[in-house]
């Protein structure tokens, strides 16, 4: 879309614009480009220069999709503006986003292909200017030769978080030319804890737990339990203060006083990953004193649904009768209207508990099973295992239990933890019980992605020759595969790996195994970017790639009820290339002719990813994202989308008290049976290393987490210029009584380290942090610490059922320099 | 001040044989080769310095030390030190003839000389912190009556002009050309002037709300006996080097006369200075961390060379047994020295307490120490000037060398006969 | 006519972005900051003040404060920064800045106003930010125009409208229908450095 105008809309908002009588003149040209000259109060031409304006959508992994309306001069893009939604309090911006130029014109842009000069080490830093056509051919030859000696999966395609466009990003394009080569994929992993754990009860998947932002304006309370919204998503913190000024209380559960807890109306302090403990102390204090919300758990939850002693699985109808596939399976409840059982729903009075036998089965229902497994969890030993004082536990259960409507905003910080998926099953289980879930103001809020619009993904990826991408074990894992060429014991030989939108060398975790076990295995590794990070440096070959306002895309947005179109602003800048054709390129040279001819444009991807049912349903076409920049997508008209505001998308489509059929988010060939029966029932678990008890504790003593700052988006603007000015260098913060006892004052040069690596950087003194926690805003490159860098001291394990990286579940020393 | 006191230093090697027959002749033009060595060596610093200075200006002003936190330095320390050496002289030679009294015997031209060279300096001063000298000529066509620096650069002006005009009276009036009477009022206007002189100075600072170091009545008054205090002592230093190189010979009774009235001039000035602590510090509230800063803090060294410098030069001033012509000499350095650590102290203290107590990112233009952070750019001292600054400070120093020097080497400063004569008897 | 700023500290989370606007919309030179965003708390940005769990920290966003009664005006020997009447606008007109800083040292608002003591540079090989952004000259101070360049085509400050919090509000404060007016009606407010007298136009609320 482009169009041109002279002043900003969303001119309603402030008055004084009637005052200074200000301009008119809006004259939308629908796909073209026309000129404005700005001019105000009758009195022309402030200006000979001429703006254009058209407008984007920020797609970096923030995840908050703020739109910008960018002004383009003499083909340059000089500056973006926060650009508005039909809900104006959608409208957002941030820093990053409107400095967003000083990466497209940064003089650190990466202008041309290069290779790796020959000879040299890889990260030395040694580089040649090479031309598209040498880099295309050898890329093509490099990947045919490794596939024909070694097979398509030694070639491994990466996939980061860079860009959220729906052609040019994450699930985009590339994943095409996966499919069609048959590379191997492994299994991303981050943040997909959160929504593992929550997914136990309300069935939403991975990433669909979260109501939409502005639903906490129905909120009474909002505890923002372990994330720091007041940095890593502004833009809903800003519903959250809206609801602050309105009467909601807001508390903050975490273990550190966040930038949030500084805002909130209560701060509970809590010992790091013992969350779940606490929830569940509450839910069984909850259950004891006969404070749960008895109609949700009645009507909403599977607390009647009988579970089976003998095979733990839940009593189907398909136990008695024949079920055809694809046919209805309800399971039964205890009907003590009639002494026997009923199928779910068939029941005049379904017993919510009780143990019952069945034909010689013993079964009890769902909510029992729950009631004796929280039994164990106590106020008084959740005191000691937390930290937390028991009247303040009480007063917490006390919000959830008489708040109208409880809303938790949870995001990825427990997440971060071996145990994150049982700390937020935990606290799913605890809004199932108090009835705050599924409805205006209760439930998740975090990252809304709206799920009434389903793209056609199988139609950009599955091309003709389509053979798929392996996805075997997940990405923790590659550093085993590709140091021995095995896994499970057979030959899986790595030979080949590019990394797409992705900084992995950054942010993937324990970065030593990176760099000493994955990268000597490759025989060539191609890194695409816009700047030298880490990943590039260590690369063999890096092509420069468009930025989001060089190519045209759209985003189904992230936390916005809208899908947002990007217009192509500037062309790219030097040589670089936007995805669609760098992948056209690539497909055409290595003889992939027919899934990417040459005739094929962002167009035909888009139209083929557009053209879905609920596409149609919408009226989603490309000619009306170009037209309208953004199309509301909100399944009731001015009510915010709430998860299971009629049904849960569970199976039963009520919240689970007990997960009949518990399974690994990722399966790579792992020992499933060991903890299937211990997997139905929530549960606590203590954290791998940060946890007090751990081995780890003992020798080292701080746990450090990467603190997600304003500054960057994880790695992305670690190296612009103007926010480099505020924040010039890496910073580790820690507490003042660890800084004393090892006679560290702020400014001093510090060395953080563990047994896995090291950095050496900046300290300073934060008295936001009780003894014993650090912390680091992340994203700084190697080159930026004085040696070493944070990545190094995360370990690369994670939980055989979440499969999640756990990059702050990390525990250091530190000595001064 | 070091090139005169260098150049006086250099000359008795070179004339001591010849100083009675030539300190007894009045000529126009007074030789020697100390003297000319003097000339030439101020000659060359000047040069140097505006050489530095052109490298400043064609270069930029990030070569000196100052910062958006801490704006002025080096330049404007001199500035207020200068225009009090300045006025020092000029009243010295005015008040004995304004109110009729006995003067100081043959000094008066050679001390109105020296308020000539000092006020050179201090306009040189200003200009060398200007970002946009060129532009020197807008404070005549878009001058903006209400600014204190637009009131001094009036005041320092017609100072100048009147400071040249009196020193040609007084010249004037020993050819007999000048009544008695016009040289009385003339006096009494260059009086004035001279205080005018110090008072806007002062107020250039004093009447700035935004500084706690800065903003008391206080100032005007404080700032006149403190010129007097170190332009006295300038005198003293002046007289004896020229005493001792033969350019001229005094009775030590004036030169004791000028002590007693150096002495006299430090205790007023330490009487304000208590004054000004004493009302700062006594309410405990932001005042006392100026008393704080000043006594115990990033300022005490200056602040202790002051305070204890002036009690050391009273004591000599004061004491008959060691009014001996070096003591009084050191006594007079002390109080030069004691006045150039309180204009020190008043223009980093202005600096040193931030009047918004809250931190922010910093930039190589927010402070002079930006990079050790905000807790320890103001550690220490918050400004501490570049070598630039102080090769430009000495340029503008040499250039008021330079003029005093020529003076005495083109004009006829010393007594006059009449002078002469009474001195004699 | 007497435009001003009311800056809602509850709202802030000191974010940087009214700083970054400010920055690219006036096209201003390396390392030159019109608007900081300062913290009120402990002795490093971003840190506060106190013992865990019971810190403190604020931000106290500042730029120029376009005094009713401005210190630096009246020192100006050359009238190079002056009021609007018309706007209450503080002006300063680097064309005619002789770059003496008596103004510097007159606002006690340390730091809003900003010398250029380097040749202005810029990262970007470009202009960036309004078309009619102001120029930028060695060894002149600049500040805050309070986006004069905008405000006369009628649009709000560039701070304003890129405030993600919504902390920020501008507008007449003589008018007393205007959104600034009428939230200093309602809420306390705080100026800064109220007892120097200068009568600043922005008002801390919160």
């Amino acid at each position: 879309m482009s169009e041109s105008t002279v002043t900003r809309p969303g001119i309603t908002r402030r008055s004084f614009l009637k005052a200074t009588g200000a301009v008119a003149g809006v004259a939308a040209v629908a796909g073209g480009t026309s000129s404005l000259v700005a001019f105000a109060d009758g009195e022309t031409s402030a200006s000979n220069a001429e703006e254009t304006i058209c407008y984007g959508v920020c797609r970096s992994n923030c995840m908050q999709s703020c739109r910008y309306a960018a002004h383009v001069v003499d083909g340059k893009l000089v500056k973006l503006t926060p650009a508005e939604y039909a809900e104006d309090l959608y409208r957002g911006s941030c820093l990053r986003g409107m400095s967003y130029m000083h990466r497209i014109y940064s003089p650190h842009r990466i202008k041309y292909p290069m290779r790796r000069v020959e000879g040299t080490e890889r990260g030395a830093g040694e580089w040649e200017r090479i031309s598209w056509d040498d880099a295309i051919a050898e890329i093509a030859e490099k990947f045919t030769s490794i596939s024909q000696e070694y097979g398509p999966k030694s070639i491994v395609f990466d996939f980061g978080t860079g860009n959220y466009g729906e052609i040019q990003g994450q699930t985009g394009i590339f994943n095409r030319l996966g499919g069609v080569i048959g590379a191997s994929k492994p299994a991303g992993m981050n943040d997909l804890a959160t929504g593992y754990g929550i997914d136990r009860v309300i069935g939403t998947g991975l990433m669909y737990f979260a109501n939409e932002a502005k639903s906490v304006l129905d909120s009474s309370h909002i505890v923002v339990w372990g994330s720091n919204p007041v940095h890593s998503t502004p833009q809903n913190w800003r519903w959250m203060q809206r609801a602050k000024e309105q009467g909601t209380k807001i508390i903050v559960v975490d273990p550190v006083k966040s930038a949030t807890a500084h805002k909130a109306d209560v701060y509970i302090p809590i010992k790091a990953t013992t969350d779940g403990y606490l929830a569940l102390a509450m839910a069984n204090y909850i259950l004891e004193n006969d404070l749960q919300d008895d109609e949700f758990i009645a009507a909403r939850s599977t607390a009647p649904l009988l579970v089976r002693r003998d095979t733990g699985m839940l009593l189907h109808k398909s136990d008695y009768a024949e079920v055809a596939e694809g046919e209805e399976n309800p399971a039964y409840v205890w009907d003590n209207a009639t002494g026997a059982i009923a199928l779910y729903g068939e029941a005049t009075d379904p017993a919510l508990e009780g143990t019952f036998e069945v034909d010689g089965v013993t079964v009890d229902t769902s909510y029992t099973l729950l009631k004796q497994q929280l039994a164990d969890y106590s106020i008084s030993e959740a005191q000691r295992i937390t930290g937390v004082p028991e009247e303040t536990i009480l007063e917490l259960v006390d919000v959830f239990t008489k708040g109208d409507a409880v809303s938790v905003n949870i995001s990825f910080g427990m997440d971060h933890y071996m145990n994150g998926y049982q700390s937020c099953w935990a606290i799913a289980i605890l809004m199932a019980l108090t009835g705050n879930l599924g409805r205006d103001g209760a439930g998740f809020t975090g990252i809304f992605l709206n799920t009434a619009l389903a793209l056609n993904m199988k139609a950009l990826w599955a091309a003709p020759g389509f053979v798929g991408m392996t996805t075997a074990f997940p990405m923790t894992m590659l550093h085993e595969v590709a140091e021995t060429q095995q896994f499970n014991g057979e030959d899986y030989p790595i030979k080949a790996m590019v990394s797409i939108i992705s900084n992995a060398v950054s942010n993937w975790p324990s970065q030593n195994n990176f760099l000493e076990k994955i990268l000597p295995a490759l025989d060539f590794y191609l890194a695409m970017d816009m700047e030298m990070n880490d990943t590039v440096r260590y690369a063999d070959m890096v092509l420069p790639v468009a930025s989001f306002y060089e190519h045209e895309d759209f985003r189904k947005a992230h936390n916005l009820p809208y899908i947002v179109h990007q217009s192509k602003a500037i062309d790219p800048l030097y040589e670089a290339k936007d995805d669609v054709e760098i992948c056209g390129l690539i497909g055409r040279a290595m003889g992939f002719e027919e899934a990417f001819p040459e005739s094929n444009t962002f167009e035909t991807y888009a139209n083929l990813l557009l053209s879905s049912e609920a596409c149609e349903k919408f009226n989603i076409t490309l000619e009306r994202l170009r037209e309208e920049g953004y199309i509301d997508l909100s399944v009731l008209p001015g009510k915010p989308g709430i998860v299971g505001r009629t049904k849960f998308t569970t199976e039963s489509g009520l919240a689970q008290l007990y997960t009949e059929k518990p399974a690994p988010r990722v399966n790579y060939g792992q020992d499933v049976k060991e903890r299937f029966a211990k997997e139905h029932l929530v549960y606590y678990q203590p954290s791998a290393e940060v946890c007090e008890e751990s081995e780890a504790a003992q020798t080292f003593p701080i746990v450090f987490i990467q603190e997600h700052s304003r500054w960057r988006t994880h790695s992305q603007w670690f190296n612009s210029p103007i926010l480099k000015e505020l924040d010039p260098e890496p910073i580790y913060k820690m507490s003042p009584e660890d800084a004393q006892e090892r006679g560290i004052e702020s400014g001093d040069i510090v060395e953080v380290f563990n047994d896995r690596g090291h950095m050496v950087v900046k300290c300073v003194i934060d008295p936001s942090l009780p003894q014993g926690m650090s912390r680091m805003p992340k994203g700084w490159q190697r080159e930026q610490f004085i040696e070493g860098g944070y990545q190094e001291l995360t370990y690369p394990t994670h939980d055989e059922w979440a499969v999640a990286f756990n990059f702050y579940d990390t525990r250091v020393d530190v000595k001064k320099r | 001040m070091t090139d005169m006191t260098s150049a006086a230093a250099a000359a008795p090697i070179n004339v001591s044989q010849n100083t009675e027959q030539q300190g007894k002749k009045a000529s126009a033009s007074w030789k020697s080769t100390g003297l000319t060595v003097g000339i030439i060596v101020c000659g060359i610093l000047t040069i140097a310095g505006i050489a530095l200075w052109a490298m400043q200006l064609s270069g930029s002003m990030i070569q000196t030390g100052m910062r958006n936190l801490d704006s002025w330095g080096l330049y404007i320390t001199f500035f207020m030190f200068f225009v009090g050496l300045s006025a020092g002289g000029l009243i010295i030679s005015s008040v004995p003839k304004a109110f009729g009294i006995k003067g100081f015997g043959g000094i008066s031209k050679v001390a109105i000389m020296s308020s000539i060279a000092c006020t050179i300096a201090a306009i040189g001063f200003v200009v060398v912190d200007l970002g946009q000298p060129t532009r020197i000529w807008e404070l005549f066509v878009f001058s903006n009556i209400g600014s204190p620096l637009m009131w001094d650069i009036i005041v320092l002006g017609t100072y100048l002009i009147l400071s040249c005009f009196y020193l040609w009276a007084q010249m004037a009036h020993e050819r007999g050309r000048v009544s008695d009477k016009a040289l009385r009022v003339l006096s009494v206007i260059a009086l004035l002037c001279a205080v005018m002189v110090h008072s806007v100075t002062a107020w250039i600072f004093g009447l700035q709300q935004g500084r706690e170091m800065w903003h008391t009545a206080l100032l005007g008054p404080w700032f006149v006996s403190s010129a007097l205090v170190c332009g006295t002592a300038l005198v003293i230093c002046v007289v004896e080097a020229l005493r001792k190189v033969g350019y001229l010979s005094l009775d030590q009774a004036y030169i004791v006369k000028l002590a007693k009235l150096l002495g006299a001039f430090v205790c007023v000035d330490l009487y304000f200075f208590a004054c000004d602590l004493l009302t700062e510090g006594f309410p405990g509230a932001h005042g006392a961390d100026v008393v704080s800063m000043l006594v115990s803090g990033q300022l005490a060294p200056f602040f202790w060379i002051e305070v204890v410098g002036c009690a050391v030069c009273a004591v000599i001033c004061f004491t008959p047994k060691l009014r001996t012509n070096p003591l009084i000499v050191i006594a007079s350095l002390l109080a030069i020295v004691g006045i150039l650590c309180k204009r020190i102290q008043l223009l980093v203290g202005g600096f040193q307490l931030p009047n918004l107590d809250y931190v922010g990112a910093l930039s190589p233009q927010t402070i002079t120490n930006w990079e050790a952070g905000w807790t320890d750019a103001y550690a220490g001292m918050v400004y501490w000037p570049t070598p630039l600054e102080f090769g430009v400070m000495l340029g503008v120093v040499a250039l008021a060398g330079l003029v005093f020097l020529l003076g005495i080497k083109f004009l006829a400063l010393q007594p006059g006969d009449k002078i002469q004569a009474e001195s004699e008897k | 006519m007497n435009y001003g700023f009311v800056i809602d500290q509850e709202r802030c989370i000191g974010c940087h972005t009214c700083a970054v606007a400010c920055k690219i919309e006036n096209n201003l030179p390396d390392v030159v900051w019109w608007n900081r965003i300062l913290t009120d708390g402990g002795a490093e940005m971003d840190i506060p003040a106190g013992e865990f769990p019971n810190t403190t920290i604020e931000y106290v966003p500042v730029n120029c404060q376009h005094c009713e009664n401005p210190a630096c005006t009246k020192v100006c020997p050359v009238g190079a920064t002056y009021k609007d009447e018309e706007t209450g606008i503080v002006h300063q007109d680097a064309d005619k800045c002789i770059g003496c800083r008596m103004c510097m040292s007159a606002c006690p608002y340390t730091g809003v106003r900003s010398f250029n003591w380097d040749e202005p540079t810029h990262v970007l090989d470009m202009n960036i930010g309004g078309v009619d952004a102001p120029e930028h000259q060695k060894h002149t101070v600049e500040k805050c125009t309070m986006c004069s360049h905008r405000v006369a085509k009628g649009e709000e400050p560039a701070c304003v409208e890129a405030c993600p919090a919504r902390a920020r509000f501008w507008g007449d404060l003589d008018d007393p229908n205007s959104e600034v007016s009428q939230i200093i009606k309602k809420r306390s407010f705080k100026q800064l450095l109220a007892d120097e007298g200068t009568k600043p136009s922005v008002y801390y609320v919160g």
